[in-house]
């Protein structure tokens, strides 16, 4: 659904923790109505008084004036949006330097008990706390990255990426996630060209949410199938899960900000409904598509396209 | 043999002697810093074949730290491993001529050990 500038306004407002009057897109627009308006006056002026041009000309001068005064508020307001977009970056970097740590602490440290003699009930409590750790470094990742959306673009470096290294690599780190919850992972590999144009770093955010979701949807004892392909010019890279499916009234809304199936939430407590918003985000920004196919209590397919290279 | 000598800078305690720990059992030698002074301190006296530096450190911080290691001691190969995100730290870093730059909780151990030794291998 288009938004309306009224709604726009809004939304830049907020995000810019400006008042709506003191947004440089709304003082430019409004030195624009002052320049046309005076131009217009001013036109009206000189055809009725002729005989007096002191009268344009004072007015001319209260235009410019007036023109003057907006132009200083759009450049402090434009110093301010500034300020604050950098303090809001700062925040973030803070704050999620501050939950990573820990975090790093203990998943280090789990590696290492790993590497012990353990007993089979034990490994399976690292495997699990392994598990939770990671979704914890996913979840934090993701807001990182949801708050970072709207510069994300002018950051894409695309770059020839061989997708079949990529994918592989993904499904080698979530091989603890999936063993704890006795999950297969299988890769089929059915491209000639396993090479797209797309952001590196960008594309492994993706799929890493793609696939994680299929491991976190699914059920016990189920697989998890990722298969690459190319069609139409396209490298499509397939994610199939015999999970909880999504239900049809849900499916409208999974891409949307926040938004978490009632299935989902029912099944994994710890999912943020941010996933899926910041991959169609992204892959929209390399050119990319994604979609899906499910069924409520059989699983989900999910199809992500990239221009093969 | 000689042992590959590293400087871990690094403030957190438990997270510095974690990888100080699985570094010296893949046979390097590692000294480490838990601030910014101690760290120049040590790089005044001693020579390494690499630094891994975090970037939020007491008294200097790890970029003013690699800024102050590429004025003196150009050729010492430095990876920043750290927790902060951002694209501006990670092009300040690579700017400023650090080799690699590593965000902590994104990697395993052996993992870091691996792009240790893509470096000094």
């Amino acid at each position: 659904m288009k938004k309306t500038i009224i709604q726009k306004v809004r939304e830049e407002s907020r995000q810019y923790g400006v008042p709506f009057w003191q947004l440089p897109d709304f003082l430019i627009l409004m030195m624009a109505f002052v320049n046309i308006t005076g131009m217009l006056i001013t036109y009206y002026l000189a055809l009725n008084f002729v005989d007096d041009p002191r009268t344009a000309v004072i007015f001319v001068a209260i235009e410019s004036a007036v023109i003057l005064i907006i132009g200083n508020i759009v450049a402090e307001s434009s110093r301010r949006v500034i300020t604050n977009y950098k303090l809001k970056e700062e925040f973030i970097d803070l704050v999620s330097h501050q939950i990573r740590s820990p975090v790093t602490n203990v998943k280090w440290n789990l590696e290492l008990l790993n590497q012990e003699k353990l007993t089979k009930k034990q490994e399976k409590y690292v495997d699990r706390l392994a598990g939770s750790v990671e979704n914890i470094v996913s979840l934090v990742n993701d807001f990182v990255y949801l708050s970072r959306l709207d510069q994300s673009k002018k950051e894409l470096t695309f770059q020839r990426t061989n997708m079949k290294t990529l994918v592989q690599g993904i499904l080698k780190e979530m091989k603890i996630f999936a063993s704890s919850k006795e999950i297969k992972l299988k890769f089929v590999n059915s491209c000639e060209n396993h090479f797209a144009k797309t952001d590196q770093k960008k594309i492994k955010i993706v799929m890493n949410n793609i696939i994680e979701n299929a491991l976190k949807y699914s059920y016990e004892n189920s697989e998890v199938k990722v298969e690459i392909y190319n069609e139409k010019g396209n490298l499509i890279i397939k994610t199939t899960d015999y999970g909880c499916g999504i239900d049809g009234a849900s499916q409208p809304f999974i891409f949307d900000k926040f938004y978490r199936a009632i299935d989902a939430k029912e099944l994994s407590a710890d999912g943020t409904g941010v996933g899926l918003y910041v991959s169609k985000v992204l892959l929209k920004e390399m050119s990319g598509e994604v979609w899906f196919e499910s069924e409520k209590g059989k699983g989900s397919i999910f199809f992500v396209s990239l221009p093969s290279c | 043999m000689k042992k590959n000598k590293i400087l871990f800078v690094e403030d957190e305690k438990v997270l510095r002697e974690t990888l100080q720990e699985a570094l010296e059992s893949n046979k390097f030698e590692v000294e480490t810093a838990a601030d910014g002074t101690t760290a120049l301190e040590f790089l005044r006296k001693n020579k390494y074949d690499l630094i891994l530096l975090d970037i939020i450190l007491p008294k200097i911080n790890g970029l003013e730290i690699l800024k102050k290691i590429k004025e003196e001691n150009k050729n010492t190969p430095v990876i920043l491993l750290t927790n902060l995100s951002g694209p501006n730290n990670v092009q300040q870093a690579l700017d400023l001529g650090a080799r690699n730059y590593l965000v902590k909780s994104e990697y395993r151990l052996d993992e870091i050990v691996d792009r240790v030794k893509d470096v000094i291998g």
